[in-house]
């Protein structure tokens, strides 16, 4: 009888459902960790080559629908581009100013990065976790911890785990990201959190402090996870913390993080 | 040995297709999940008992690849293959003409259990309960809504793509036994 007992389906769903109950339970990372390692390394140019293909489908597509304002486009980024020409002039002239000043008042020179250029290649796809992997890995110096950033000084996330060849990167939407920032200019200090991995708070802040709309959130550099000045996104809305102690503000980031193609991994500042 | 790594082969571009193909064409919470669909098929179309291994080795995959505690898509896969196999062998082989509304209705309850489930194991609801199960579930209604509509116009090709493949596998191994 007991026999025939495990011979049936219910048995069996049972001792799979206790067995993986068990090990999600115990969550031993240690033991899948070199397992993880070699389906990482096997899947990795097939990431890469079916990411790239991905992207040339969607751009043809994005091509194809978009045809039909490509005139309009074309005259407004003209006129932008002159704009931006002027712009760029008028900013060598400060730029020139400002080197010279820094010289005459003996300031050390602005921070530059060492970085690693990285492509996306992978992307978690239920949204719950919020994390992007990166073709770049141990072998090209990619260690836990390290920033990433876009667009030259734009913080998305940092490095969480890392293989040979390629990186997971928690991005600031993850609800276990925490980055020590500022707001540019009030030196307001706080918290930014990711939050149901939809969004980012601006958290623990003083009442007496006074936050705007519209206003910059910066890191700060505190702690040493990340440089100073590094952009996260601007103020949207101002509330009380849940506990009444504190406020927070909402923070609308400054890139689309579903559209991350090309980012830059600090390796030192 | 051909039908394990056809199998093998079927589970690897399903992960590959759910990492880094979709999530380029579908927002983050809105993408199918193609490797539910490829259970939910799989089931339907062969015996329970003849595919739980594959179920199993789709989920530790799943796991591995999408970074979380393996087992974790594993239970739930189980557990909704039990499921479908028990609802299916019964009202498909009664009804044969009702037979598209169930799929139907095994990837929308599917796909509804799905995001249940991924929002309820997600660490936010370990640290803090009362605010964050209920308030996630708030917030993605709309994206488990999106999903459910992608999931059900994708199913078909999902369906239809491993029938033809699990009848060539079938032949294959008639071939194998008569000679």
């Amino acid at each position: 009888m007991f026999r025939k007992f495990t011979a049936t389906k219910l048995f069996k769903v049972a001792a799979v459902i206790a067995v993986f109950g068990l090990l999600v339970f115990l969550n031993p990372r240690k033991i899948f960790d070199p397992v993880q390692m070699v389906l990482f390394g096997i899947y990795y140019p097939f990431e890469k080559t079916f990411y790239l293909l991905s992207l040339k489908v969607f751009e043809t597509k994005d091509f194809v629908s978009s045809i039909g304002s490509l005139k309009k486009d074309n005259k407004d980024l003209i006129m932008e581009n002159q704009k931006l020409l002027a712009e760029n002039a008028l900013f060598r002239d400060v730029k020139s100013e400002n080197a010279l000043l820094r010289d005459q008042l003996k300031l050390t020179p602005k921070q530059k990065f060492n970085l690693e250029y990285a492509f996306v290649i992978g992307q978690d796809s239920y949204g719950l976790s919020n994390w992007v992997v990166i073709d770049k890995g141990t072998s090209s110096g990619i260690k836990n911890g390290m920033p990433v950033i876009v667009s030259d000084g734009i913080i998305i996330g940092k490095i969480e785990e890392t293989y040979s060849k390629s990186s997971k990167v928690g991005l600031l939407t993850n609800s276990q990201s925490v980055i020590n920032a500022v707001v540019s200019g009030t030196e307001t200090k706080g918290i930014v959190r990711g939050e149901y991995g939809l969004g980012i708070v601006f958290d623990m802040v003083l009442q007496t402090e006074v936050m705007k709309i519209g206003d910059e959130v910066i890191t700060s550099g505190i702690g040493g996870n990340a440089p100073r000045g590094l952009l996260i996104g601007k103020i949207q809305e101002t509330r009380p913390s849940e506990d009444r102690l504190f406020q927070q503000a909402v923070i609308s980031p400054s890139v689309k993080f579903s559209e991350l193609r090309l980012v830059a991994v600090i390796k030192s500042y | 040995m051909q039908n394990i790594l056809i199998r093998l082969g079927v589970i690897f571009l399903a992960v590959l297709t759910q990492i880094s193909f979709l999530p380029v064409f579908f927002s983050a919470n809105k993408a199918p999940n193609i490797i539910l669909l490829l259970v939910i098929s799989w089931v339907v179309i062969v015996e329970f008992k003849n595919i739980l291994i594959w179920i199993v080795i789709s989920g530790i995959l799943s796991d591995l690849i999408f970074f979380r505690s393996v087992g974790t898509s594993v239970i739930f896969f189980v557990i909704l293959a039990y499921g479908i196999s028990f609802l299916s062998r019964r009202f498909l082989v009664e009804n044969k003409n009702w037979g598209f509304l169930m799929m139907a209705f095994f990837v929308l309850s599917a796909v509804i259990f799905h995001g249940l489930f991924n929002i309820f194991i997600n660490s936010q609801f370990i640290e803090n309960f009362r605010g964050s199960f209920w308030t996630e579930l708030i917030l993605r209604r709309n994206d488990i809504v999106m999903q459910i509509v992608y999931s059900l116009l994708i199913f078909p090709l999902c369906y239809f793509s491993l029938a033809r493949l699990e009848k060539r596998i079938s032949f294959y191994d008639k071939k194998i036994n008569l000679g």
